[in-house]
């Protein structure tokens, strides 16, 4: 070893860290009780660790760090990290028959042939005690090299993220599947958060400039995707638990997993279950059964659980079978989608109200745009209708139609349009599980409405659309009752509108293939049709975007934050 | 009416060229709502009746049997099946399996519950009990169930559901009286307003028709790009068929001669085809004979067989 892993402790470092974890986990009421830093390097958690009132015993192969630490009074053992048992074996004679108050392992799994049989032998040695191990290994997919990636760089560094001698390199996914697989159970993380970690540290002086459009993107999907984008390593506490042997670390794409081709999640309140009923009666009366339903019971009390659960009683079983009943019981509109859409197995997702129609092609049709261009957005037409409430005596309440079926929504998915309002009720457009999956989206816990129209058009921005003529859908206008439009007052649409189209505009976007011929078209029919002015204005909006979206984006950032 | 534990509902459908699959959910639908229906005690037991009209049977024994295990022994839908060996239209159709009705079903039977629907139809879970409610009010003769995702506009009473015409796509009368009125005209309608007719037959005994709209049903009926109907040659040709007949027999001749105008001016041959075929039927004395009293009845409210909500 050379004095490049000589780093102090720090309070924000992987150090630091390491020992909160440490504060919150172990179990210090035996001063006899081992502390075992396994891979100690020059021990920088040493003082530290024995603050605490724990015996520190650092183990490493490398006897600079040992000896330093030795001078300094520590107890230290020279141990090579070999297979489960071989490792089990060795730090098993260093116990010596001592109580076991707690591991860490600190940047050393990385290092190390097989990390999987290192995790085993911690495991095994843990077990007695239920001694927790603290892991560190640096994040691999930093955005800061998520960024270099893109561009096809992959430089290995004289040490840090991408140090020449790691011979594994770590996600958070990677992590959690490998110590799963050992037999180990996350129970704490405080990775260390360093945005620019990666040029601070090697001074680099080839980076890209984060104020670049490419670079705000990427930051901008990395940071949506999951929550270690600036985690420079990955520090989580972990205890034992049961074993996953037969379920690899390692990813098998080949193997993924059996998916019905869509989720449709319908929200209720369980208030007037007549409506939910007719939802439903399409459903069963679809063309194409590839498809799950999340029946999303929001906020329900006991009469209003069990009123739901009537209606499912009185499905066929084909259809009840495909239907599962989740309860959320807190959050806004937004929250039982959120909850829905993580837990979908849908190869698409879409959200269909309680109180909506489709045809028996609804399934069909998006099936049929997704054989054209899989993985976009798919939009189908969406028709409307205005309807009440019926009673005829010895039946029970039912909906009713008032006026015929109109092909109000577009046909076509106009960005331009949709830059200004929404134009696809919810149920007309589905999304590829990626925009969750991958891309880590939500709809909008904030926002109290229009939530659907933020969430596609940042998904949009993203994958794109694809888009069928067919009408497969009745958006039902209700003249005797509230609809969500008249459920909230018009000051509160239009902030939210304002809270939308400002958030829309800070972001960095991706447009597909033929959008500006679209934009341009626009720009052309405009000034023939004489309003060169307002052509104008919105082409000046473009061309003023990237440095618009630099100056809100980090407004927007502090507001999210403060939220 | 009699209900209860020895009440029979007979439900009939008539198939041609339909899709397998789609018939298959739809029995599973049926037998569901069945079995809502007797766990009410409203009936004992419902057994459903299919006339094949297709060119070569669609359905076998084996499949019925497979269909009838995946519903459970405990809750299987008595299933019959007749291959009628040519395309008889639902009229007829509906007349033949009724002629093969055995028991209280039958003309001389003791009676008991009769259910036209469409075989691809889709039925909610208490759509049949919904339906029988309904027809067990004094006075009412057929009761018509509500039409997802295009309802059917025609007006009704707000309190009590009467309305003009009840469609069979799935609708629900008695044994009594189908026979009382002689079934359906098979021998004037094939395929439309054969349910208009028999539903203006019913009222003609004093009978109410009534829409419920709490009994619901699934019926894949699909819009054009432009969200008008998507109707095929033959659904335009009987149509304007039925038109005439059912404007001539129900004494509106002054309309009849109208459709025929419209139909012989030859801006649509499928149209002036459906004119021929009439004259064809009045050369041949084979027209029925004009009702007395229809007006009373018979409903004609535009090119409509009742007032239309919208």
């Amino acid at each position: 070893m050379t004095l490049t892993y000589d780093n102090p402790f720090g309070p924000n470092n992987v150090y630091g860290h390491s020992v909160e974890l440490l504060r919150r986990l172990a179990k210090v009421a035996d001063p006899e009780a081992v502390h075992l830093d396994v891979g100690c390097g020059f021990g920088s958690i040493a003082a530290s660790v024995k603050a605490m009132g724990l015996h520190y015993v650092g183990v490493d192969l490398d006897l600079d760090g040992l000896e330093r630490l030795k001078l300094n009074g520590f107890e230290v053992h020279q141990v090579e990290l070999t297979n489960a048992e071989g490792s089990y074996a060795a730090l098993t004679d260093v116990l010596a028959g001592r109580r076991l108050a707690s591991i860490t392992i600190l940047d050393t799994l990385e290092h190390v042939p097989s990390p999987l049989e290192v995790m085993r032998a911690l495991r095994m040695l843990s077990s007695a005690n239920n001694a927790p191990i603290i892991i560190s290994v640096p994040n691999v997919t930093h955005t800061e090299i998520a960024a270099r990636m893109v561009t096809g760089k992959f430089d290995y560094t004289l040490d840090g993220v991408l140090d020449h001698t790691h011979i594994v390199n770590f996600s958070a996914p990677t992590l959690h599947r490998m110590t799963r697989q050992a037999g180990l159970v996350e129970v704490e993380a405080f990775d260390t958060k360093v945005v620019e970690a990666y040029r601070n540290m090697h001074l680099d002086k080839n980076a890209l400039p984060h104020d670049t459009s490419f670079y705000s993107l990427v930051s901008y999907i990395r940071g949506q995707a999951d929550k270690t984008a600036t985690s420079y390593q990955l520090v989580r506490a972990f205890l034992p638990g049961p074993e996953h042997a037969d379920e690899p670390w390692f990813t098998e794409p080949s193997k993924a997993p059996e998916r019905p081709f869509l989720s449709i999640v319908i929200r209720t309140v369980g208030t007037e279950t007549f409506t939910l009923r007719d939802t439903l009666a399409c459903l069963a009366g679809q063309s194409d059964h590839d498809f799950e339903v999340l029946l999303m019971g929001h906020k329900l009390d006991a009469s209003r659980q069990i009123a739901v659960e009537e209606v499912l009683l009185d499905q066929p079983e084909f259809l009840r079978n495909r239907i599962e009943f989740i309860l959320v019981q807190d959050g806004g509109r937004a929250r039982p989608l959120n909850v829905a859409y993580k837990r979908a197995n849908g190869r698409y997702i879409v959200t269909l109200d309680d109180d909506d129609l489709v045809f028996g092609n609804y399934v069909e049709i998006f099936r049929k745009i997704h054989n054209t261009q899989p993985g976009r957005l798919l939009r189908a037409r969406c028709a409307a209708q205005t309807a009440r409430k019926s009673h005829v005596s010895d039946g029970r309440l039912a909906a009713i139609s008032t006026g015929p079926v109109e092909p109000k929504y577009p046909a076509n998915f106009s960005l331009l349009d949709h830059l200004h309002d929404n134009h696809t009720p919810c149920m007309s457009v589905a999304y590829p599980r990626e925009v969750v999956d991958t891309f880590g989206l939500e709809y909008d816990e904030a926002l109290t409405t229009a939530e659907d129209w933020d969430f596609m058009m940042r998904c949009y921005f993203l994958v794109g659309i694809s888009v069928a003529p067919d009408i497969t859908s009745i958006y039902r206008r209700w003249e005797d009752k509230p609809s969500s439009a008249q459920a909230h007052s018009p000051q509160e649409w239009l902030n939210n509108r304002n809270f939308i189209i400002q958030k829309h505009d800070a972001l960095p976007v991706v447009l597909s293939a033929g959008t500006l011929r679209e934009l341009r078209d626009f720009y052309a029919s405009s000034s023939h049709r004489g309003i060169k002015t307002a052509a104008l204005t919105a082409s000046t909006k473009v061309l003023k975007f990237g440095t618009k979206i630099r100056r809100i984006l980090g407004r927007i950032k502090a507001r999210v934050k403060q939220l | 009416m009699i209900v209860g534990a020895d009440a029979i509902l007979r439900v009939q459908s008539i198939l041609f060229r339909t899709d397998v699959e789609s018939l298959r959910l739809s029995y599973l639908a049926l037998a569901h709502a069945a079995r809502v229906l007797k766990i009410h005690g409203l009936v004992g037991d419902v057994h459903l009746a299919y006339g094949d009209c297709s060119p070569s049977p669609i359905l076998s024994a084996a499949t019925i049997e497979a269909w009838q295990r995946e519903v459970g022994t405990d809750n299987s839908l008595l299933a019959e099946y007749h291959f009628f060996g040519a395309n008889l239209g639902s009229a007829r159709g509906h007349n033949t399996l009724m002629s093969k009705a055995q028991g209280p079903l039958a003309r001389d039977g003791a009676g008991g519950f009769l259910a036209i629907m469409n075989p691809d139809v889709k039925l909610a879970g208490d759509t049949l009990l919904q339906l029988l409610k309904t027809l067990l009010r004094p006075g009412v003769g057929l009761v018509e169930a509500r039409q997802l995702p295009i309802e059917h506009p025609k007006h009704y009473d707000e309190q009590t559901g009467e309305t003009s015409w009840a469609s069979t796509a799935t609708a629900i009368t008695t044994s009594k009286i189908y026979w009382e009125v002689d079934g359906f005209d098979a021998d004037t309608f094939f395929l439309y307003c054969d349910d208009v007719d028999f539903s203006w037959r019913v009222r003609e005994l004093g009978y109410k028709v009534v829409f419920q709209p709490g009994a619901v049903i699934f019926h894949d009926k699909r819009l054009t790009l432009e969200g008008g109907w998507a109707a095929s040659e033959a659904e335009v040709y009987y149509s304007a068929e039925a038109a005439l007949l059912l404007t001539h027999k129900w004494s509106r001749s002054d309309l009849t001669n109208k459709y025929l105008m419209y139909f012989k001016s030859g801006l649509n041959p499928v149209l002036a085809k459906a004119a021929a075929e009439f004259e064809k039927r009045r050369a041949s004395n084979t027209l029925p004979i004009p009702r007395n009293n229809a007006q009373e009845f018979a409903q004609f409210v535009g090119l409509e067989y009742a007032k239309h909500r919208f």
